[in-house]
């Protein structure tokens, strides 16, 4: 066991070793559930009573042979139970609703009375809650938890997408599916840094604040547990904290036998819904079409169409073969696995967590660049070095190696632009000769399968390597009983390479004059550039805690000194290639070598980042009746200025738990809980603020010239200026804005008030929460009222304010039926924001005001026009009185959008715009249900996730066929008016779902028929997926005992498995975005569910 | 236990933590490294107008490329038609941060006198000083008048416009302290470094020469602005109908104007006596690719006598300190196959101005809509002269490293027969191949049938000349992409310099001798015979041609006060070429390339930006806006 537990946490080879192990351990179990014989036994009769905790008769209650579930019996009402065992040795299983399980063995005994003990409904539950852990039932705040065995059971690569809808007010979105990259965006109730902004909670592992990467990259094996501090709770944090803090603590040894557990599953990734494209006869009768269209639009002449009748017909005869561009590109599947061992043991003195796992997954790009690898290992000892005296050590290390194409701005963007902007008659390669890429006839885009391969356009290759460290010293302070004193350093390193290769490469046409290819170079000079980049992040932690308890007062106390210190440096070098055979930057070219680095260079920042604080906080409760709970972090932020840099951040919350109350407890003895706690507090924030801005002076090197363009590209590097006559740039200063010498926190004033209940010892649990977070002295710059002769930039000031609204709900049911054990739990949730003065240019007139300021409004919703309808014929466009493209509607057609005209004008355009949804950010409800339930050995869990009131938009190829020339649109576009012969203008118009299509870049009212924002074109992003199911089989103990394995469970799971949508949005996933982050654009990268097999082990 | 020592080890001061890469205002004036990285910054921030410039932004990548200045003229066949402002409403506010910076420059460097000998600092100064003119050079032939900051004001305060002469006089001074106060350095300048007091001078930085050409072109401007403002009816009526007209804060008048023009005969008479400067002749026996090269040779380290300031782009140090105008104006063939719709192409208009070195000057196809039939794709260009055959690439003749050729489609039966984007119908001999005979109705052209793509073929299909002025003819082809180009900008130069003064010496009434000597020159470098009279039109003739896609053409017409004259219901045209298949011979053919322009004389001057007019209460807008 040592050796292969060695070669787990060093190696990546045991890939290969540790499969071949556990094939061999299935192999033993298989044979001994063969071998087994049931011998003859003689019978036995037992009786007794059951009683509950008070000693109070228990009716009811159920009472079987362990092994033989068809014997058994219940209680009567004086809660007596009679009992015929076939083996006198048998063990007997007590179960009643709300009370724990109990096995009793019958070796040697006749009467067997059971005392049932309540389950435990939570109450006692231990919370990890910011610098320390309380129980459940004294919780003044709005803390939510995931089970550490519920993250477990999950078949995906990253923990944020293995927490989607497990807890209310934590929403989740994915992005995107790319192995390795971690795109998903997750916000706590709807708190982000700037209204609309993309930053999320603070992350807090192992007590050390941490990043969301950090986050995603931990393997679900080692989490103990995780919690949600969701509001004025958090203030504790501090920094970064006002949107919500996710706290994790990672396993620690047991003591006790070495326990060896491991877990392991092999799945297919499945591509979700992604668009299609048209094939050749679709694309080419489309585009005809859409001359055509615009042709009779406009009046003018017929025209001679691109593709000729005998060109379409040779697709439809199936005489020319379509190429499939998302095929050439985008596969349906792919595959992953994951393994993780680990061992738990120790004595009293020393005890240890040792883990070890590797995750491969891999990407849907049909050349295979696109993988992600994980390696991790993680060792934790506690050991007790002396009374008091306990000194733990959590190390762990994360090597994660993630390659994609090398595709520079914005990932999939090119790849997708070019993929649609291809058509079915261009070749993927010539002659089906991969030696050959096909140029496409009209255009000179690179080839989409060529910037997926490694040898044409190149890679882009990241070897992240993590360590985490926490150190900690505590001692209980022998004369003063309760006091603790603790000393704790968190050490992290990161050291990330990323090394982008991209080759020269060629693309071919077939010249049928001279029979020869015709080259066309798609290259720069080859070139490979490697960025590494290194971050530091040091945090000390000195702290006291004090708990008292006299009479029924129970008292505790803490203070703590914390700093924060993170740097990164970062180093960019790239070289040309003459030969790039050897993607080494040595063998570059000497000309056109860069270098480039420096201190957080790679985030523009130039500077570490420090924080200092002092946190205090106090506990105090009457009787576990009367709640109270106040806090304070006293913060001071390096990226302030000295007289505004620190901060102080109260926060109190109370709670009442009514079920103690005599009243309750002796009269409603079906009440397990009843709580109410309010909290309130105010939280800082520091993220946007650009330090530094309280001082002045001039940046070297500059970056950008004064010019750089606002809207559209910057023409050039603008470093300096060329001086002399030789040596290049003489580097230039970069102007810092006028100074604010009074920069600060902005502040976060939140308020929860929450109701927990929970009643017939958890048969129904529900739990409420309304919650405020207003905002103000967000930073921004501001704009009015400074002339452009002043010639410089103002400075941040702590200027817009925001608010967020919303409620959450949570409703449980857990119950025994016989043998089948299961629980429902039902959470969702629903928040909003919006600015209250947010700086802008004033709006012109009252119209401009009302289309186009942002203050006092909501931050997600979306403008557009409504649609009574598409017109039928050309009868009833010439009968409408509403003027809709600007010319008489005489460019309109059948199937065209009919606008209503709101403000009664007489003609419907822009002005005629109103409010028609919510959205454009993220959806305002997600929700979601968990299920799990035992019976015998079997379990199943699964949770459906969603979200609604949401609305979206889509631009550029989804909502217009040809918004590129050449282009091939999406099968959707399939479904649209059109002629019935599309070579004759006077045939009869069959209708569909789109209007009649546009030529490509062809502007006007008309064609904006299907880009313009509309109700036609606004979709409810509304849906429900079945996020996560696993069906699993533990087998008995006692076959599993014979071959020495203390426990083996099989399971199949599923990711992603089904999703509705709302009506309409058919041709895309619903979490498809109209602006991916990832990409800024419409172009995103597939997203995927997938299916595995697995199996739990331990030794 | 070293762990926990190393990270315990305390750090002072924890929450001072300083920027790694900022200079406060004593570091940056503490050395003449410090000083010369802050000039590096104040000369990327000249408001020139080079191959970033456009759709009026500096430092702008060409997008559609269609929105230089060579658009608006009459010099490129495709048209950019603003219909009032061209300048991008930012560029306003961009040039005061500039002059913010420079005027800080000159304060703080102009207070180090104890870190610089007095000497050195007089030449800093005098840069600032010259910098700040270009600047405000900048602002007035946008704008008009515009207040005059030369302090650094620490509040926004409202401020008014100056008159459009308050802005030239104070150009003026701060050029004539440039002048007196910056070295004057020897011949060849600007392939060596020479160091006077400390600070070394050459390429890319400001000198007496630079500072007296900036002054020829700036008193040039202001002095046609007021000898030629009352040609223009349309333009006096605006003046007297606005308030920014009849209280001068845009106009010139002709006292002034004269005044202006002395000047920059001055100016330009300085830097001929200098004889510093002599026209570019390294290739006399081949004048077009003389011509072509004087705007190549033009890179640190080559000597061109010519140049008088150049700013230079480098892509060996930095890698993308570039440009991207070979991308956007070279036949397809000769770069990268991602390429733009090639906007620069000449006009008509501007092909019919060079003239054949017989002194014939036909015009290639006359009429618009009319067949004229021609031997070879080549013949409408031979005999123009040298300048022509250095500016552009014609049809069907050699560049760099095949036969550029482009045609729209074919002839047959008399109707044209017109291919797509890059598929056109070929059907002759090009260069050295044969391409096969094309006999099959051109009208069910296939997928798949025989084809040939020309080698000058653009995006859009039908070009019969390509810009070879700036281009680069030596870098491999394949590795013109964006952001690769790297060809200098020559910003001023000799020959703009004989012609300022040709101009001032005539508009000023002296002896035609005067002007005639320098013009002769110029047409001799061309190849030209010399003329034996001068006159108005002669000299700007001469200037149209010689300038060509050097964004002067444009402010030329605006200081002759000509563009609504020139641009009313302004028709430019292009040339397409076929082939005919009856005739068996070339056909070009006149077209128009988009409407008919009509410029109103508000686009003399561009509108004050919105924006600064709703924050700036004192500020009065431009006549006709």
């Amino acid at each position: 066991m040592y050796k292969i537990y060695n070669a787990f946490i060093c190696g990546k080879e045991f890939c290969s070793s540790k499969k071949s192990l556990l094939i061999m351990k299935l192999a033993m179990v298989l044979l001994t559930l063969a071998t087994l014989q049931v011998s003859a036994q003689q019978t036995k009769t037992i009786t007794g009573k059951v009683v509950d905790e008070k000693s109070m008769p228990l009716p009811g209650v159920y009472v079987k042979d362990k092994d033989r579930p068809s014997v058994a019996t219940t209680t009567n009402a004086q809660g007596e139970y009679r009992l015929v065992l076939p083996d006198a040795n048998a063990t007997i299983v007590i179960s009643f609703i709300g009370y724990d399980t109990q096995e009793q063995s019958a070796r040697g005994k006749s009467i067997i009375n059971v005392s049932m003990v309540p389950t435990n409904t939570g109450l006692t539950e231990v919370v990890v809650v910011g610098y320390g852990t309380q129980q459940r039932a004294s919780l003044t705040d709005a803390i939510g938890t995931i089970n550490a065995a519920e993250i477990k059971r999950n078949s995906v690569t990253d923990l944020t997408n293995a927490i989607v809808g497990r807890t209310p007010g934590v929403r989740v979105t994915t992005e995107d599916s790319n192995p390795g990259l971690y795109h998903t965006d997750i916000d706590i109730r709807g708190f982000s840094g700037a209204a609309g902004g993309q930053q999320g909670p603070l992350y807090v592992i192992d007590g050390i604040p941490r990043d969301k990467s950090s986050f995603d990259h931990l393997d679900p094996n080692e989490i103990e547990s995780f919690s949600v501090l969701k509001d004025a709770s958090a203030a504790i944090y501090g920094v970064e904290a006002a949107n919500g803090v996710i706290l994790v603590t990672t396993r620690k040894g047991e003591a006790g036998k070495v326990q060896v557990n491991y877990s392991g599953q092999y799945g297919e990734v499945i591509i979700l819904k992604y668009p299609d494209l048209e094939n050749g006869y679709e694309q080419e009768s489309t585009y005809d079409e859409a001359q055509f269209n615009t042709a009779s639009s406009n009046r003018s002449n017929p025209i001679t169409p691109k593709y000729t009748y005998q060109n379409i017909q040779d697709y439809y005869n199936g005489k020319s073969e379509s190429t499939d561009w998302i095929r050439a590109i985008i596969n349906t599947r792919s595959t992953q696995w994951q393994h993780n061992l680990n061992l738990s043991g120790g004595s009293d003195v020393v005890k240890f967590f040792s883990s070890g796992g590797l995750i491969h997954e891999g990407g849907l790009l049909s050349s295979g660049i696109e993988y992600s690898d994980k390696y991790n290992a993680r060792q934790t000892v506690t050991a007790t070095l002396a009374k008091g005296l306990v000194a733990e050590f959590n190390f762990s290390f994360i090597d994660e190696i993630y390659n994609r194409p090398n595709q520079s701005t914005g990932r999939y963007y090119n790849l997708t632009r070019n993929d649609w902007s291809f058509t079915p008659q261009d070749q993927v390669f010539l002659f089906d000769n991969p030696k050959y890429y096909g140029q496409a006839l009209d255009q000179g885009l690179d080839n989409p399968r060529a910037l997926i391969d490694p040898n044409a356009a190149g890679y882009d290759h990241f070897d992240d390597k993590r360590l985490y460290s926490v150190t900690s010293l505590s001692w209980a302070v022998p004369f003063v009983k309760g006091l603790t004193a603790k000393f704790q350093i968190g050490y992290d390193f990161y050291n990330s390479v990323d090394k982008q290769l991209l080759h020269d490469w060629n693309q071919y046409q077939w010249d049928y004059t001279n029979n020869k290819y015709i080259t066309f170079a798609h290259s720069y000079p080859a070139n490979l550039t490697q960025n590494v980049t290194e971050t530091t992040r040091n945090d000390v932690q000195t702290s006291l805690s004090y708990q008292k308890h006299f009479g029924k007062n129970n008292i505790s106390a803490l203070a703590l000194w914390e700093t924060l210190y993170q740097e990164d440096d970062n180093t960019q070098a790239s070289s040309n290639f003459a030969v790039d055979a050897i993607d080494l930057l040595n063998t570059g070219l000497a000309v056109g070598q860069v270098a480039k680095g420096g201190k957080n260079f790679s985030v523009g920042n130039w500077y570490p980042s420090d924080n200092e604080s002092l946190i205090g906080r106090l506990n105090y409760d009457y009787a576990g009746k009367y709640l109270l709970e106040g806090g304070f972090r006293y913060e001071g932020s390096s990226l302030f200025p000295a007289n505004s840099r620190w901060g102080f951040f109260p926060y109190v919350s109370g709670g009442w738990r009514i079920s103690e109350e005599p009243f309750i407890k002796n009269n409603l003895k079906w009440v397990d809980n009843i709580k109410l706690r309010g909290s309130y507090g105010r939280l800082g924030d520091d993220q946007g603020a650009a330090f530094p801005s309280f001082i002045t002076g001039f940046t070297y090197p500059s970056s950008n010239s004064l010019y750089a363009a606002a809207a559209g590209r910057n023409g050039g590097d603008q470093v300096g200026t060329v001086f002399g006559p030789s040596g290049g740039i003489t580097k230039g200063v970069d102007y810092k804005s006028i100074a604010n010498p009074n920069i600060t926190w902005y502040t976060s004033i939140t308020s929860d008030i929450g109701l927990e209940t929970s009643f017939w010892h958890s048969l129904l649990t529900a739990e409420f929460d309304v919650f405020n977070r207003s905002r103000t002295g967000l930073l921004a710059t501001a704009i009015v009222a400074v002339p452009g002769n002043f010639g410089g930039t103002l400075p941040q000031v702590n200027l817009n304010s925001d608010r967020t609204r919303g409620f959450e709900i949570t409703l449980g049911h857990r119950d025994v039926a016989g043998e089948l054990n299961y629980g429902i739990s039902a959470n969702m949730s629903f928040s909003r924001s919006n600015w209250g003065h947010h700086e802008e240019t004033p709006a012109a007139n009252p119209y401009a005001n009302w289309t186009g300021t942002t203050t006092n409004r909501y931050v997600d919703f979306i403008r557009g026009r409504l649609v009574s309808g598409q017109y039928q014929s050309y009868a009833e466009i010439y009968a409408d009185p509403v003027i809709i493209d600007g010319n008489g509607n005489r460019t309109l057609l059948p199937g065209d959008l009919k606008y209503v005209d709101v403000n009664g004008d007489g003609k419907s355009d822009g002005n005629d715009n109103v409010v028609l949804a919510n959205g454009g950010l993220k959806p305002l409800v997600f929700f979601g249900t968990t299920f799990d339930a035992n019976w015998r050995g079997f379990d199943l869990t699964f949770l459906i996730q969603g979200a609604t009131d949401y609305n979206v938009r889509y631009g550029d190829g989804l909502s217009d066929p040809f918004i590129r020339d050449p282009q091939t649109p999406i099968t959707a576009f399939v479904d649209r008016w059109h002629r019935a012969d599309l070579f004759d203008n006077n045939s009869a118009w069959v209708p569909g779902r789109w209007p009649s299509t546009p030529a490509a870049g062809v502007g006007g009212e008309r064609q904006d028929g299907l880009d313009q924002s509309s109700q036609y074109t606004v979709f409810n992003g509304t849906y429900a997926r079945i996020k996560q199911i696993q069906i699993g089989y533990t087998f008995p103990k006692k076959l599993l005992s014979k071959v020495n394995i203390s426990k083996l469970r099989i399971f199949v799971a599923a990711y992603d498995f089904f999703t509705w949508h709302a009506k309409g949005l058919d041709f895309v996933d619903p979490e498809y975005t109209d602006n991916n982050p990832q990409t800024g654009s419409n172009y995103n990268a597939p997203m995927s569910g997938n299916i595995t097999a697995g199996a739990n082990l331990t030794f | 236990m070293a762990i926990l020592t190393g990270l315990c080890s305390c750090r002072k001061n924890l929450l001072d933590v300083a920027p790694t890469n900022l200079l406060s205002a004593t570091q940056i004036v503490s050395n003449d490294g410090a000083v010369t990285a802050w000039a590096a910054s104040l000369y990327r921030d000249l408001p020139m107008e080079d191959f970033s410039f456009i759709e009026g932004n500096f430092w702008r990548f060409p997008d559609g490329g269609n929105q230089y200045l060579a658009n608006l003229s009459d010099e490129a066949a495709t048209q950019w038609n603003p219909g009032g402002s061209y300048m991008n409403p930012a560029t306003y506010d961009q040039i005061y941060k500039a002059i913010r910076n420079v005027n800080s420059f000159i304060s703080l460097v102009g207070a180090a006198t104890a870190n610089f000998p007095a000497a050195q600092i007089a030449q800093y100064v005098a840069e600032g000083k010259f910098i700040r003119a270009y600047c405000y050079y900048g602002l007035v032939k946008y704008y008009g008048g515009v207040p005059i900051v030369l302090d650094i004001p620490a509040n926004p305060i409202p401020l008014p416009r100056n008159k459009e002469t308050d802005v030239y006089d104070l150009i003026k001074t701060d050029l004539d302290a440039a002048v007196a106060g910056l070295p004057a350095l020897p011949a060849g300048y600007l392939s060596t470094n020479t160091i006077v007091n400390n600070v070394t001078y050459g390429y890319g930085r400001a000198n007496k020469w630079v500072a007296l050409a900036l002054e020829s072109r700036v008193m040039l401007h202001a002095g046609s602005e007021g000898l030629f403002g009352a040609n223009d009816a349309n333009f006096t009526t605006a003046l007297a109908g606005s308030q920014a007209g009849t209280t001068g804060i845009v106009g010139i008048d002709a006292a002034h104007g004269n005044t202006y023009m002395q000047a920059a005969f001055n100016a330009s008479a300085a830097i001929i006596a200098s004889n510093v400067f002599t026209l570019y002749n390294k290739y006399s026996t081949n004048l077009p690719q003389n011509f072509e090269y004087l705007f190549y040779d033009t890179k640190q380290g080559d000597s061109n006598t010519e140049a008088i300031f150049n700013r230079g782009y480098d892509f060996a140090t930095s890698g993308s300190y570039t440009h991207s105008e070979d991308l956007l104006v070279l036949p397809d063939y000769i770069r990268s196959a991602v390429g733009y719709d090639n906007a620069l192409e000449a006009s008509c208009d501007l092909m019919d101005k060079f003239e054949t070195t017989d002194g014939s000057n036909p015009a290639a196809a006359p009429s618009i809509g009319t067949l004229y039939h021609y031997p070879s794709m080549t013949a409408p260009f031979v005999g123009k002269e040298a300048r022509y055959h250095g500016t552009l690439v014609s049809n069907g003749t050699f560049f760099r490293t095949a036969i550029i050729t482009s045609q729209k489609g074919v002839i047959l039966g008399g109707s044209q027969i017109s291919g797509s984007a890059n598929v056109q119908f070929f059907d002759t001999k090009v260069g050295s191949s044969t391409y096969k005979q094309f006999n099959a109705d051109p009208t069910k052209f296939n997928a798949g049938d025989t084809y040939v793509v020309g080698t000058g073929n653009s995006n859009r299909g039908d070009q019969t000349t390509w810009l070879k002025k700036w281009t680069d003819p030596v870098t491999d082809i394949t590795l013109i992409r964006d952001y690769t180009s790297r060809t200098s900008w020559m910003d001023m130069r000799y020959g703009e310099v004989l012609l300022d003064y040709a101009e001032a010496s005539f508009e000023l009434g002296h002896a035609p001798s005067e002007s005639l000597a320098v013009i002769n020159q110029i047409r001799a470098r061309a190849g030209l015979a010399p003329l034996a009279a001068i006159s108005r039109a002669a000299i700007r003739h001469e200037r149209l041609v010689e300038l060509a896609y050097e964004n002067k053409t444009w402010w030329d017409y605006v200081r002759w006060r000509a563009i609504t004259s020139d641009f009313t219901n302004r028709q430019e045209y292009n040339m397409d070429c076929f082939w005919d298949i009856d005739t068996n011979d070339y056909v070009y053919v006149r077209v128009t390339d988009g409407g008919a322009r009509n410029f109103p004389s508000s686009m003399y001057y561009n509108n004050i930006p919105s924006s600064d007019l709703g924050t700036d209460a004192l500020l009065i807008k431009n006549p006709g806006y």
